[in-house]
């Protein structure tokens, strides 16, 4: 690194004379160890910067006029930086650390400015240097567990806003549920169906394919082409109660049922109460705001009561011939609670049996460790159903997921 | 040759290219030629972010080699191919005329395909290569990209190492379908960018757009600052300002008024759903932008 940039040139000419080239080595090392502190408080904070970024960090400093706090903090946000996700965090630490300001634009709220703040944060990042270096660098990327006296807000997903109950949800932390759910990759093609698809990974040689290849190359087999199964998917059917009873988790769930028919093909939804609805075309929206108002508008019987068997028997007469495949999964999203008929209920849950490849019910209400199936409803139905899962947080319908991979 | 000593150096030289840029660009930019590190570009589509590698190129009168990613693009077809046939018909000349061959024969320059990544390695003079929407591509492909953009070099089996005879400069786009690897994200030099300020854009428009009106851009821009609070599927880019701007003024549109939004909407939206929103709150977004213009000092 050229010595000049270290020092600032009114300092060069104040002190010319007892300056000595120790003093330059010193202060080039002074500066480098303060960089890596400042690498390790960011890492502190789940921001992740490899070692390699350091480096680069500290050689770009030979390329800025290390004077100009712009060029000094560009240069160590572009070298560390590897998401723009960090940068508030970043904008933040940087305040707190090098305890400058007037140079960085503050376009991310970096207004909580107090110099003070600073040295604290260097106290309290050479504490904490131990728990970072334990921590896996995977880690620090999902978790999001803030810089203890700051309230940056973060994108990253916390684990325990994915265990949290939809139940107890506050309408400040919905907006980062909605970021969760939108970045759910659901997959459900896992499983291997019988046909193939050429793959250089696959496993099996694609004869066929290595010899109309070879045609090209005079008969000669130059390279052997490879194939693996296909991954099937399993096609989804589900029936969702929108009853008074599922008013909390209704308005989570339907958020949920969007993001698998983004992603699942040839998904059917349904909703019922009082009366069944076919909504697939209205949750196909790509935006999900303008599905959720056509919801509104055209579902009436929202937080109505509940006919579970008449709403089944509904579908099996109206639409039962057209969905009613054994290359389907039934999914019924309800708490059970019904007003009907028991022996009707039973009649269609039959025919569903018959009907369908398999029939999960996702019930909201058995996260209680001490649930009994005992609305009359549910009892009736629960015999033919073949998985019965919970679904009032994020993860369990991760685990949901996990299951309809399975089958 | 020209010399790229500070941010104002390329600010102005990009300006002259009619690229607008502002400091942090710049200066990264200016990291990236001083350090001869790749730059890694990410942002919302028609940012303009391509046309940055285009710029650059143009600027240092460089040679600018594109990559354009798809999903299954594999090695053969970005890196280097053998060229089997013409290795076939040697070896059948050989046979036919007796004479013996070695295997290292065939597995020369003569019978190499170079494709991109490798043409920019040996490119006797220096190049720029954009490596665009890199995550569209497979994530094994990020893999093949590692060793150029650390080392600038690339590894043959057959051949041993090739080294960059000059380094080139890499510029990688991301339109953030996917995450990127963090791998290939530590050798870059990384550069988010975001929509312009209506001051910025303003700048923009009267760049790439001649013979508009000062007044008709001001209000282009405004209304542009406007839809992008907004909730749209896509939201309008730079790229879709200018297609509107050209609109307008090949329309010889001094003013812009309901009647006017609703032609020319195919311009900003590309969805049958936001042109329906963007239709129902025309008249919203023309009372918002009623206010004055007002120079922001210091912007």
């Amino acid at each position: 690194m050229p010595k000049i940039l270290i020092t600032p040139p009114e300092v060069l000419q104040r002190v010319r004379k007892e300056f000595t080239e120790q003093d330059f080595q010193e202060r080039t090392q002074g500066l480098i160890r303060r960089i890596i502190r400042f690498a390790n408080l960011l890492r502190s904070n789940r921001v992740p910067v490899h070692t390699s970024s350091e480096r680069d960090a500290i050689a770009a400093l030979a390329f800025v006029d290390i004077n100009s706090r712009f060029e000094f903090y560009m240069a160590l946000k572009a070298t560390m930086l590897i998401s723009y996700k960090y940068f508030p965090v970043f904008d933040y630490l940087f305040l707190q650390y090098w305890r400058t300001g007037l140079a960085i634009p503050k376009r991310y709220g970096g207004t909580a400015e107090d110099p003070d703040e600073g040295d604290k944060s260097v106290m309290k990042q050479s504490g904490s240097e131990e728990d970072a270096d334990v921590q896996s660098k995977k880690d620090s990327k999902k978790q999001s567990t803030l810089y203890a006296e700051t309230a940056v807000p973060t994108y990253s997903l916390s684990e325990s806003l994915r265990e949290k109950d939809f139940e107890d949800i506050k309408p400040h932390e919905l907006a980062l549920f909605d970021e969760i759910f939108k970045s759910l990759r659901i997959n459900v093609k896992e499983k291997k169906g019988r046909r193939f698809k050429s793959s250089n990974k696959g496993k099996n040689i694609d004869l066929p394919k290595s010899i109309r290849q070879s045609r090209q190359k005079g008969g000669e087999i130059v390279k052997i082409y490879t194939r693996e199964k296909k991954p099937k998917q399993s096609k989804l059917m589900l029936l969702a109660d929108v009853s008074g009873s599922m008013d909390i988790y209704s308005s989570f769930l339907i958020k949920f049922i969007y993001e698998l028919q983004k992603y699942v093909r040839d998904t059917e939804t349904f909703v019922f109460g009082t009366q069944l609805k076919r909504i697939s075309d209205i949750l196909s929206y790509r935006s999900i705001s303008t599905a959720l108002t056509m919801l509104s508008r055209k579902v009436l019987f929202w937080s109505g009561g509940t006919d579970i068997g008449g709403s089944f028997l509904e579908f099996n007469e109206k639409y039962g011939g057209k969905f009613r495949k054994r290359n389907r999964i039934l999914v019924i999203l309800s708490d059970g609670w019904d007003k009907g008929e028991p022996a009707i209920l039973k009649k269609q849950m039959m025919l569903f049996k018959k009907g369908f490849k398999k029939i999960i019910w996702l019930n909201p209400n058995l996260k209680y460790d001490t649930f009994q199936p005992l609305c009359l409803g549910l009892a009736t139905a629960l015999p033919y159903v073949d998985y019965f899962l919970p679904c009032h947080n994020i993860k369990t319908l991760e685990e949901f997921i996990e299951v309809v991979k399975k089958i | 040759m020209k010399k790229f000593d500070s941010i104002d150096d390329i600010k102005k030289e990009m300006m002259k290219e009619s690229y607008i840029c502002d400091d942090r660009l710049a200066f990264t930019i200016y990291l990236a030629l001083k350090m001869e590190k790749p730059l890694l570009l990410e942002g919302e589509p028609g940012v303009g972010k391509t046309e940055v590698a285009k710029v650059l190129a143009s600027m240092l009168s460089r040679k600018l080699i594109r990559l354009q990613c798809y999903e299954g693009l594999d090695a053969t077809s970005t890196i280097y191919e053998w060229n089997y046939a013409k290795q076939l018909l040697k070896i059948k000349t050989v046979e036919v005329c007796g004479q013996g061959y070695h295997l290292e024969d065939i597995f020369t320059d003569e019978y190499l395909i170079p494709r991109p990544l490798l043409m920019a390695l040996r490119s006797h003079e220096k190049a720029v290569l954009l490596i665009d929407e890199v995550d569209r591509a497979d994530e094994e492909f990020e893999a093949f990209l590692l060793e150029i953009l650390s080392d600038f070099q690339i590894s043959i089996p057959e051949m041993g190492t090739v080294k960059a005879i000059h380094k080139p400069l890499v510029v990688i786009t991301s339109n953030r379908v996917r995450e990127l690897h963090d791998a290939l994200k530590r050798r870059c030099l990384y550069h988010f960018i975001d929509y312009p300020t209506p001051e910025r854009e303003l700048e923009i428009i009267m760049a790439k757009v001649p013979g508009i009106q000062q007044t008709l851009a001001q209000k282009i821009a405004k209304i542009m600052a406007t839809l992008r609070d907004q909730e749209f599927y896509k939201r309008p880019g730079v790229a879709e300002t200018l297609d509107w701007s050209q609109a307008l003024t090949i329309l010889e549109k001094e003013d812009i008024d309901e009647e006017v939004m609703d032609l020319t909407c195919g311009c900003l939206f590309k969805f049958k759903e936001d042109v329906n929103k963007f239709k129902e709150t025309a008249t919203d977004i023309l009372v918002k932008t009623e206010a004055p213009w007002i120079e922001k000092p210091g912007s």
